[in-house]
């Protein structure tokens, strides 16, 4: 299983009483891509941010490829999440100053699963086969278009050669055409590279790309859903 | 890679960036410049004499005496006779004595009037005698020896004639017009008050004040005849180098209680640390200021540094998502700060030396001080090495707050 999640129960310190994720059981296999629809202010985020490590729940087992995350140290969690999930945000998923080819060594910085000379072959594949023409690549990301940032931020998160892959609303800053195009791109380098994708976005139409969906509000079961 | 987004994100914000090293630079440069200009000036002053026993003139305060007999700052209170400076010299404790007459200038510089034992006997810095780059030392009553930042500035070669003032202002309307000097020789550079010197015998400053306002009257002169008239009368301070330094002390009270004339004798050392005393409160007056000015600069840099933590929130959740721990964070914002530091050293360093450069001049001609522009000395060193362990310590505030935050952030669109 790439993810297990088992009675997990979170809230946060500064509110005790109003819990985030009650989740009983919830499970990903390897290669699955998973859909998971759901409106912000639904535990989105806190979830998204338990699978990758950066909070660890009340209660509960959080299981990643594996590794019991709640059994790890921050800073093996820190390299656990660099060498092992990728990550696509909604926006800002670069360094804005940086070009391309620096974000991507960035994130290939903190892990150890690639040598030096791997990640400059590495970044050629990606980004040519994510269609940044090479003249772009050393230019500030800032000034690049908005569905090439996105794309850039694919490669930058698969340069680790992640098995998870978590994607947290990244098509909601793009047009229609833009969209489309990415989520064929995003679809057909996670088939090939076989990665697990776990794929957060309030846009149901989005769904027919995947084999799986579901639906936040049920994989959680908590009553009130005013969270941040 | 720390390295390169550190200076990279600098870069992306150039516009207060610049500004927070602008202030930082100048205030480095006032916190070295201070420094060095006053550990210059000390050298400057210990240097200008060495060797020198004892200086004996008209009574007044030892560090007026020492002020204008060796540094030539200011004017001397009164003269002694040559009566005294005779019975003196001739005591056998006295090795050898050099007769100092002050009161003259050429175009601001001023004149010495002295005998070849000056040459002989005068030493500075780490006991270097006075050498002559070219010509000889004066032998004839109308002979000038040039020191070397004289010959320089004013162009002046050998066997050339020039005309002495009275007094020592640069525009002075009494010239001693009917006796021009002779350039005879030229020393070489001593980075002392000697190189805006131009020396004469005692007989030459005699010579020029002899009836000097009746101009003409001893044009037809020649100097061989005036020369026995031209015993000087008083003179303005002696150096004595005695034969033993045990007896140093046992001249000093003989001389300061001579029963002819009232006469003060000074340590050239002891005068000095005198001097040193009385400008160690300005000097550290001095140095506090600089130091607040560059805490300022260092609490404006932390303020920048603090409200772009603030600017960079998605950043710092970016860095922490693709795996950075928190000590990155920290380590990051500390280098900026470092760049900002060095940056800033550099400029500040490079302002100070040009500044130094171009107000040399000045200040040797107006004050007699000779500032080395070269400040790359192993005390300016540490200064700077302390000013960059400074500002990386003001930079932990915003340091450990990113640290924080990057540790306990939570992924909120």
């Amino acid at each position: 299983m790439v993810i297990q999640l088992s009675n997990i129960r979170f809230s946060y310190p500064n509110h005790k009483d109003t819990p985030i994720l009650n989740i009983p059981s919830w499970s990903m296999a390897e290669g699955e891509h998973c859909f998971i629809h759901g409106p912000s202010g639904n535990g989105k985020s806190t979830l998204l941010n338990m699978l990758s490590g950066i909070l660890l729940p009340n209660e509960g087992v959080v299981c990643v490829l594996d590794q019991h995350l709640n059994n790890l140290t921050s800073r093996q969690r820190n390299k656990f999440r660099a060498d092992n999930i990728g990550y696509v945000f909604q926006q800002f998923n670069l360094i804005p100053y940086l070009d391309a080819l620096e974000n991507i060594q960035l994130a290939s910085y903190f892990s150890s699963s690639l040598t030096k000379s791997e990640v400059s072959e590495e970044m050629s594949t990606l980004l040519t086969s994510l269609n940044i023409p090479e003249s772009d690549w050393n230019k500030p990301v800032r000034t690049l278009s908005i569905g090439q940032q996105q794309r850039i931020a694919i490669a930058r998160a698969l340069i680790n050669t992640p098995k998870l892959l978590i994607a947290d609303e990244p098509t909601s800053a793009l047009d229609n055409i833009n969209r489309d195009s990415f989520m064929t791109l995003l679809m057909s380098t996670v088939e090939k590279n076989n990665i697990t994708l776990l794929f957060v976005s309030h846009d149901m139409s989005l769904s027919q790309y995947f084999n799986r969906v579901e639906s936040l509000s049920e994989l959680n079961q908590v009553e009130c859903s005013n969270a941040s | 890679m720390l390295v390169k987004l550190a200076l990279k994100s600098l870069i992306a914000r150039k516009g207060s960036i610049a500004l927070s090293i602008m202030a930082m630079a100048i205030s480095i440069f006032v916190l070295l410049g201070v420094e060095h200009i006053r550990h210059q000036t000390k050298e400057s002053f210990s240097n200008t004499v060495s060797g020198v026993d004892l200086i004996v003139g008209a009574r007044t305060g030892s560090l007026n005496l020492l002020l204008y007999s060796v540094f030539k700052i200011g004017n001397p209170t009164n003269n002694i006779s040559w009566q005294s400076f005779k019975a003196i010299s001739t005591n056998p404790k006295v090795n050898w004595a050099i007769p100092l007459s002050l009161g003259d200038s050429h175009k601001g510089y001023r004149v010495l009037g002295t005998t070849s034992e000056y040459f002989q006997h005068f030493s500075y810095g780490k006991q270097h005698k006075l050498l002559l780059s070219k010509g000889k030392t004066f032998e004839d009553t109308f002979d000038v020896v040039l020191g070397a930042q004289v010959a320089a500035k004013l162009g002046y070669q050998l066997g050339e004639r020039i005309v002495l003032a009275h007094g020592i202002s640069r525009t002075s309307f009494s010239m001693h017009n009917d006796k021009p000097f002779k350039v005879v020789g030229i020393l070489t550079p001593t980075g002392t008050p000697v190189d805006q010197t131009l020396h004469v015998s005692l007989q030459g400053i005699e010579a020029i004040h002899t009836n000097w306002q009746s101009s003409g009257q001893h044009k037809k002169n020649s100097p061989e005849k005036i020369t026995d008239q031209l015993q000087p009368k008083s003179i303005t301070a002696f150096m004595l180098g005695l034969n033993s330094k045990m007896t140093t002390f046992r001249l000093q009270r003989e001389i300061n209680h001579y029963a002819q004339e009232p006469l003060l004798a000074i340590l050239p050392g002891v005068a000095l640390s005198e001097l040193w005393q009385m400008m160690t409160i300005l000097e550290n007056t001095l140095f506090l200021v600089s130091v607040l000015v560059f805490i300022s600069a260092c609490l404006g840099m932390s303020a920048l540094l603090l409200s772009s933590i603030r600017e960079r929130t998605s950043e710092i959740q970016l860095l922490r998502v693709i795996g950075a721990p928190p000590a990155f964070l920290f380590i990051l914002i500390e280098l900026e700060a470092f760049f900002i530091t060095l940056i800033s050293i550099v400029l500040g360093a490079g302002l100070l030396t040009v500044g130094l450069f171009s107000m040399q001049e000045f200040l040797v001609t107006y004050f007699g001080l000779h500032i080395n522009t070269n400040i790359l000395s192993l005390r300016n060193f540490y200064l700077m090495l302390t000013v960059l362990i400074a500002s990386m310590c003001m930079a932990m505030l915003p340091s450990i707050i990113s640290y924080v935050r990057s540790r306990s952030y939570h992924l909120t669109h």
